[in-house]
């Protein structure tokens, strides 16, 4: 037993569990900022398997991993962008048009994989530029140190700093209240004289860029490759971990490196002989438990407000 | 001037044809659109939407395909249509699917000696439970504290698809390279109707279900408590409807609905229980019910549509050699046209804007003159 503990649980973990992590951190933070400004976008899974594709095709034709992210960052905004039109100017349904959108990422890259890579399945060649990894000298002596310290790579090592800017953005700035009260109350917000659409527009392509930025980071960083469906549900994870941490861009990637962990485990706990399927469950159990116990303790919260204004008029 | 007009020409015209005509508008612009695309990559489009065509109904195995995808498509689009009357977005059909599935493969190798008249039903009526069962939970959920059913359901999906690659890894497997079931006994596999395609007497077991919900929707009290409960939970709460035990049950339908289509898939086409056999299921409910605006008397139109592409995508392959992706993508497309179809309102506003301004400036010149 203490065998099986000592190969699962080591120190390169760690490394392991970030790694997993911080796409879906970056998903969440797309899910995050929409919520914040109460449009439902559930098209980040689509946005993030278009723009692996879209950079992995770029980095492999310009061999410049800058390029490769700014291109997929732009198309992200692009199909955002679409998502706007469609639902504010069109009146289409959000959701409809999001769940449009995954299919279109996911037939689509299969459709143009074997038109621009000739291959299909999965591609990778030593063409693909991926993201530069960083490591400092001071740690390369000790190698539990360089598991833990180095080997990141660039937007492994900047995504804490996504975080805190989204969260800087949202609580700290003018544009973030506002954001937030468009989320809160529309009508509120426009007799304030703020155009409600200018910040949904506004939320979404954000979320766009930043969806962007995760498959970029995926097809790139995380991997050097493109497969199809590479991205299977990291989008989705990222909304329940938004959901999780109740859309406070920190809680939620705290709820993330939950989730990344999870699936280092589960990749881990095969190699034991232990079924990895019910570690690779956990994360979603978990995140529809803590969103019961939110709701749940929410309601409460709301059952009791309204018992006390019904006896504040009384009494009065 | 210009609101009378407008508001003229809307009256003329009744809800009905609008909605119609928005309708093959945006299923002209999906075409379009695909077609041009197809262009660009230097296929022809005309040959494609031939072969489209008759890839999905000429020749006996084309149109068996068609009818094997039917059904399906018929159930969960009706599945996906109960749970969006009562204001359900249930985008679980996938776990029920698999589940019901699962049941059905499961008990279906278990009694060889048991007669196919008591062991068809009854795997298709444990199926049911266990499909209806799975629905219970989100819609539990949503109804005692209102939790958003659409994240529950979309993360139910993935333990049910850990759970099910689970059981065919190592509770029932069949011990091949392959993960999956042993073969169902000959008795509880239906029987085959156009015999070089898969199509098989799970149609009919469709149509009549579908027939039933019509009828209790369109003929029964049922039906108008399930409409009030959609439109107005307030009213509905009103006149003395459990609006929650409501939803609740309905839900529950739709997820019995969806793992009975399950089943018949493994009874009908696969004969046991393959690995993610039918991924991206609950998106092909939505598509079938939200192409017909959710109305359920249209619903086995789009659902046989929605099976003709996914037939036809195989004849296009095999005629041109265009990726069967290709044809997903115009799916996608077309659900895309048709929910942004606010388009045709905005360019039928703006065609009546310039017309008013004509017709304003012929009162000026007729007041000059």
């Amino acid at each position: 037993m203490s065998e099986i503990f000592s190969t699962i649980f080591t120190y390169q973990l760690f490394h392991a569990a970030i790694r997993c992590s911080v796409p879906i951190i970056y998903a969440s933070l797309a899910c995050t900022i929409c919520h914040k400004a109460n449009v439902f976008n559930m098209s980040v899974e689509g946005v993030m398997l278009f723009s692996c594709f879209i950079a992995a095709a770029v980095s492999n034709a310009t061999g410049s991993w800058i390029i490769a992210v700014l291109v997929s960052m732009l198309f992200g905004v692009l199909v955002s962008g679409f998502l706007a039109v469609g639902s504010m100017k069109f009146k289409g349904n959000i959701v409809i048009l999001a769940i449009a959108i995954n299919m279109l990422a996911t037939a689509g890259t299969r459709f143009l994989m074997p038109l621009i890579f000739g291959v299909s399945g999965s591609y990778t060649s030593s063409k693909m530029a991926s993201i530069p990894t960083v490591s400092h000298p001071f740690f390369q002596d000790n190698a539990v140190l360089t598991s833990l310290f180095n080997n990141y790579n660039l937007f492994e090592l900047l995504c804490p700093v996504f975080v805190v800017l989204l969260w800087f953005m949202l609580f700290k700035t003018v544009w973030g209240l506002r954001l937030r009260t468009v989320g809160l109350n529309e009508m509120c917000a426009q007799t304030a004289g703020l155009t409600s659409n200018r910040y949904k527009v506004q939320a979404l392509l954000i979320a766009g860029a930043l969806g962007g930025l995760a498959g970029a980071h995926m097809s790139l960083g995380y991997v050097t490759m493109f497969s199809e469906n590479m991205v299977q549900g990291r989008g989705f994870m990222g909304m329940a971990a938004m959901y999780f941490g109740n859309a406070n861009p920190i809680i939620a990637a705290l709820a993330c490196l939950i989730f990344g962990a999870c699936e280092a485990l589960g990749a881990r706990v095969q190699l034991v002989g232990i079924p990895s399927q019910f570690v690779l469950m956990l994360p979603y159990i978990i995140t529809v438990v803590v969103l019961v116990i939110a709701m749940a303790s929410a309601a409460r919260k709301e059952r009791r407000l309204k018992s006390a204004k019904r006896y504040i008029t009384v009494g009065r | 001037m210009n609101n009378t007009l407008l508001q003229k020409r809307s009256r003329r015209s009744s809800v009905k044809t609008q909605s119609v005509i928005r309708f093959l508008v945006a299923l002209l612009f999906a075409f379009l659109i695909a077609g041009i695309i197809a262009a660009l990559f230097g296929y022809n489009p005309f040959e494609m939407y031939v072969n489209l065509f008759k890839g999905a109904w000429v020749g006996k195995l084309n149109f068996g395909t068609t009818l094997e995808k039917f059904p399906t498509m018929l159930l969960l689009g009706m599945a996906f249509n109960l749970g969006s009357k009562v204001g359900f977005f249930n985008l679980g059909l996938e776990g029920s699917l698999y589940l019901g599935a699962l049941t059905y493969a499961v008990i279906g190798y278990q009694f060889p000696d048991l007669p196919g008249y008591i062991y068809i039903p009854l795997c298709m009526i444990c199926s049911m439970i266990v499909g209806a069962l799975w629905a219970f939970i989100p819609s539990f959920l949503r109804a005692r504290w209102n939790v958003n059913e659409l994240c529950v359901t979309l993360l139910l999906n993935y333990v049910v698809t850990n759970f099910c690659t689970y059981a065919i890894y190592y509770v029932w497997s069949a011990k091949t390279s392959i993960p999956q079931t042993p073969e169902l006994v000959p008795q509880v596999q239906f029987a085959k109707i156009l015999m070089p395609s898969r199509a098989n007497v799970g149609l009919f077991i469709a149509l009549a279900v579908f027939l039933i919900v019509l009828f209790v929707i369109y003929k029964t009290p049922v039906g108008y408590r399930l409409k009030t409960v959609g439109q107005n939970e307030m009213f509905a709460e009103y006149i003395g409807i459990n609006q929650k035990r409501t939803m609740i049950i309905t839900v529950m339908v739709g997820g019995a609905i969806a793992a009975l289509a399950g089943g018949m898939e493994v009874a009908g086409l696969y004969g046991r229980f393959v690995d993610e056999f039918a991924s991206g299921a609950t998106f092909n409910g939505l598509l079938a019910s939200r192409l017909v605006s959710h109305n359920l008397l249209l619903l086995p139109f789009s659902s046989f549509a929605l099976a003709t592409l996914q037939a036809g995508a195989y004849g296009v392959e095999r005629a041109l050699g265009i990726s069967r992706a290709f044809i997903d993508c115009f799916t996608a497309i077309i659900i895309m046209m048709v929910t942004i179809d606010g388009f045709y309102d905005v360019a039928r506003n703006s065609v009546m804007r310039i017309r008013g301004l004509f017709s304003k400036k012929s009162h000026r010149e007729e007041a000059q003159g």
